[in-house]
């Protein structure tokens, strides 16, 4: 399906083109240059991420720094270099802090790097975690209605009274806690154990999943409910395909859209959630970097090291802008009704 | 319509029942405690389990659950009259020293950090600070947010709109952590313009809340916080005014107002925008809890003495009470904040009829 915009102009003989509704999305999309951009942006921003080992300014300028990590590596003879400024320390000789370095004489380039990795970690796996709870609670509501609906979506409304922040905030309080603790159950142990292997990433993924899916419920069930009533999912009925049948290969497609671009515009709020968790000092373990921990450390030295501020803010700004206008475009090309 | 408010209160007092428990038994059952350390000093162990004793953490959860919710004496009342319960032997001991009156007669408890400070002291210092800040912000929000969103929409696809929608997304995207240190850094630091923390205005307030706004110590310290705040408000504002009055002004009834003479402004102003106000009234509850949440971050950023600065300092300090009895205001807040949008917007637009 996806193809057919692409295939039709590939023939040489002009002839009329098909047309689906997901390629009038995507034709749609490629039209708004923001959106396409932004694509772009975000697409480089998971390469960075994940070739963060390579692109870091200690590789790039051919400096070994095994075995630290060099988000990790610390050279107090520079800390709070200012841009451009060539390293004092005789084992980094000739090393050039291209946007400085921080309070600990950490390379800032280098920390912003990897720092995308926990944005965009959370940011992917936050949005599926949600979409697959989301999508499978909202689509068997939709489908069987009558009782096992008004169950499940009272039960919906009852955990939309939550405060989110509130209940994230308090569920990281209380990993927190256990987390400088010996004494732990075997299953949550391994938990701990996973979480301090990745940095402290496993329980903000975790706190972020318990309550971010309810919106997505509801989006999954109303679209659920028109479509159950077309034609076609009778004549699935009727020949006999089973219910997870139906349910998976018949509705999920058609519903599909929708909840795509109302995940699109969910992702800016988990990645500021993580930024804001690791501010207050309840999101990743030092000494990961996160965009959130290094602006709470350039903010402490605002007063005599401004510089240190501007790599993580316009890193999180861009972030953030790129998904935005990306669900803007997704929102506008899955809704004719917006079209001009 | 009445009987629908009842419903929603009532609906509501469960939610916060069983979020008190849960927070309550959270907090409780963290490993360590809030006297583990002074600073970086450990307590002798006497002296700490004194000061559990006194706060009653010796008590089984349950018995603590209850001290919090009835008060001492009443708990103190239930173990006497069924004294079989396990864990009444303890709590008869502990009863007589009277710390809690329970939330149900409006006691929060005791800070359990900061020493002999109830949290409803805190919380009748921090919150009007907090509620001058919110609606500082709310106010540069719907000054800057409605007419920015009606001139997009009056000068629809023309440069104006496609700046201002472009700044809107922009203003949605920076994140409060950003624009406050960024508007530090400009301002009080380089410019020596404003203040740099704290918060003007002293009480007594009047009510219990406004400022004397004739004070500039009050916006010195106010503007920039609230900027911060109010920015992404402002932008979600602009940007569904401009939407909604687009859809309002291809009415049938705006011809009219037209076609029977009308000056354009008038037509905007009277039949256009008054009407097209009405859906930014069902974000103002999403938009009350940017502003809440978002309180957490300002008031740390610029040291502003509220209740989002309290809530993340206790975090910090593992203060339970605080913990525990700020989120349940927090909670009371949006639930109530939530209400009465709706209600609100019941009011405004009567061909909504709530079941």
């Amino acid at each position: 399906m996806a193809a057919t915009g692409a295939t039709s102009k590939a023939i040489a003989v002009p002839q009329r083109k098909e047309r689906t509704p997901l390629g009038d999305a995507i034709e749609q999309l490629l039209k708004n240059r923001l959106a396409v951009a932004s694509g772009l942006f975000i697409v480089l921003l998971i390469l960075v991420a994940i070739f963060a080992d390579i692109f870091n300014a200690y590789t790039v300028q051919g400096f070994d720094t095994t075995p630290h990590a060099p988000y990790a590596i610390q050279v107090l003879q520079d800390n709070n270099a200012r841009p451009g400024v060539t390293s004092n320390s005789t084992k980094l000789d000739g090393f050039v802090y291209w946007v400085g370095a921080d309070n600990l004489g950490r390379d800032l380039w280098s920390r912003t790097l990897y720092g995308a990795r926990v944005s965009m970690a959370v940011a992917i796996v936050a949005a599926t975690v949600s979409m697959m709870i989301g999508l499978i609670y909202g689509l068997v509501a939709g489908y069987f209605g009558g009782r096992i609906d008004d169950a499940m979506m009272r039960f919906v409304d009852f955990l939309y009274g939550l405060p989110i922040l509130i209940v994230v905030i308090l569920m990281q309080v209380f990993f927190k806690a256990w987390d400088r603790q010996e004494d732990t159950g075997l299953i949550f142990g391994i938990l701990l154990d996973m979480n301090q292997a990745m940095g402290g990433v496993l329980f903000v993924f975790i706190a972020m999943g318990v309550l971010n899916w309810l919106g997505m419920a509801r989006i999954a069930r109303g679209q659920t409910l028109s479509i159950k009533q077309k034609e076609f999912i009778e004549a699935a009925k009727s020949i006999g395909v089973s219910t997870p049948r139906i349910i998976f290969r018949e509705i999920l497609p058609n519903v599909l859209g929708p909840c795509i671009v109302y995940e699109t515009l969910q992702i800016p709020g988990y990645i500021l959630t993580e930024a804001f968790l690791s501010f207050i000092g309840l999101g990743v373990d030092a000494p990961t970097p996160s965009w959130g921990i290094m602006i709470n450390e350039a903010y402490q030295g605002l007063r005599s090291h401004p510089h240190a501020l501007l790599p993580p803010a316009i890193a999180l700004t861009m972030t953030v802008l790129a998904f935005n206008f990306l669900g803007d475009g997704l929102r506008d090309a899955f809704d004719p009704r917006l079209r001009e | 319509m009445l009987a629908y408010i009842i419903r929603r209160i009532l609906w509501s007092i469960p939610v916060l029942l069983l979020l008190t428990l849960v927070i309550f038994l959270l907090m409780r059952s963290l490993p360590g405690g809030p006297f583990d350390f002074v600073g970086d000093k450990s307590l002798p162990k006497s002296v700490v389990e004194n000061l559990e004793r006194r706060h009653h953490l010796d008590w089984p959860l349950a018995w603590q659950f209850s001290s919090y919710v009835l008060g001492d004496d009443i708990t103190g009342g239930i173990c006497t009259g069924l004294s079989f319960l396990s864990g009444c032997d303890i709590v008869q001991s502990g009863a007589r020293f009277g710390v809690s009156r329970g939330l149900i007669r409006g006691d929060l408890g005791m800070a359990l950090k900061l020493r002999g400070r109830t949290v409803n002291e805190l919380v009748a210092e921090s919150f009007p600070i907090s509620l001058q800040l919110g609606i500082v912000s709310m106010i540069i929000a719907l000054i800057i947010g409605v007419p920015l969103g009606v001139i997009a929409a009056l000068r629809q696809n023309s440069w104006v709109d496609y700046s201002g929608s472009f700044v809107a997304v922009l203003g949605l995207s920076i994140p409060n952590m950003v624009l406050g240190p960024l508007l530090i850094w400009i301002f009080p630091l380089t410019l020596g313009m404003l203040a740099i923390s704290g918060w003007g205005a002293k009480p007594p307030f009047f009510l219990g809340v406004f400022p004397n706004v004739f004070d500039w110590e009050f916006w010195k310290h106010a503007i920039l916080p609230a900027i911060t705040l109010g920015t992404a408000v402002s932008a979600s504002i602009a940007r569904l005014t401009r939407a909604s009055l687009l859809q309002i002004i291809r009415e049938d009834y705006i011809r009219t107002a037209r076609a029977k003479g009308l000056r354009e402004q008038v037509v905007v102003t009277r039949h256009a925008l008054k009407n097209s106000l009405i859906p930014v009234i069902t974000i103002l509850g999403p938009l009350i809890i940017a502003i809440v949440t978002g309180s957490f971050i300002v008031e740390q950023i610029f040291g502003i003495p509220g209740m989002g600065k309290h809530f993340v300092t206790s975090i910090g300090n593992r203060d339970y009470t605080v913990i525990t009895s700020v989120t349940l205001i927090y909670s009371l807040l949006l639930v109530t904040g939530n209400l009465m949008v709706d209600i609100v917007y019941g009011w405004l637009d009567p061909r909504i009829r709530y079941s």
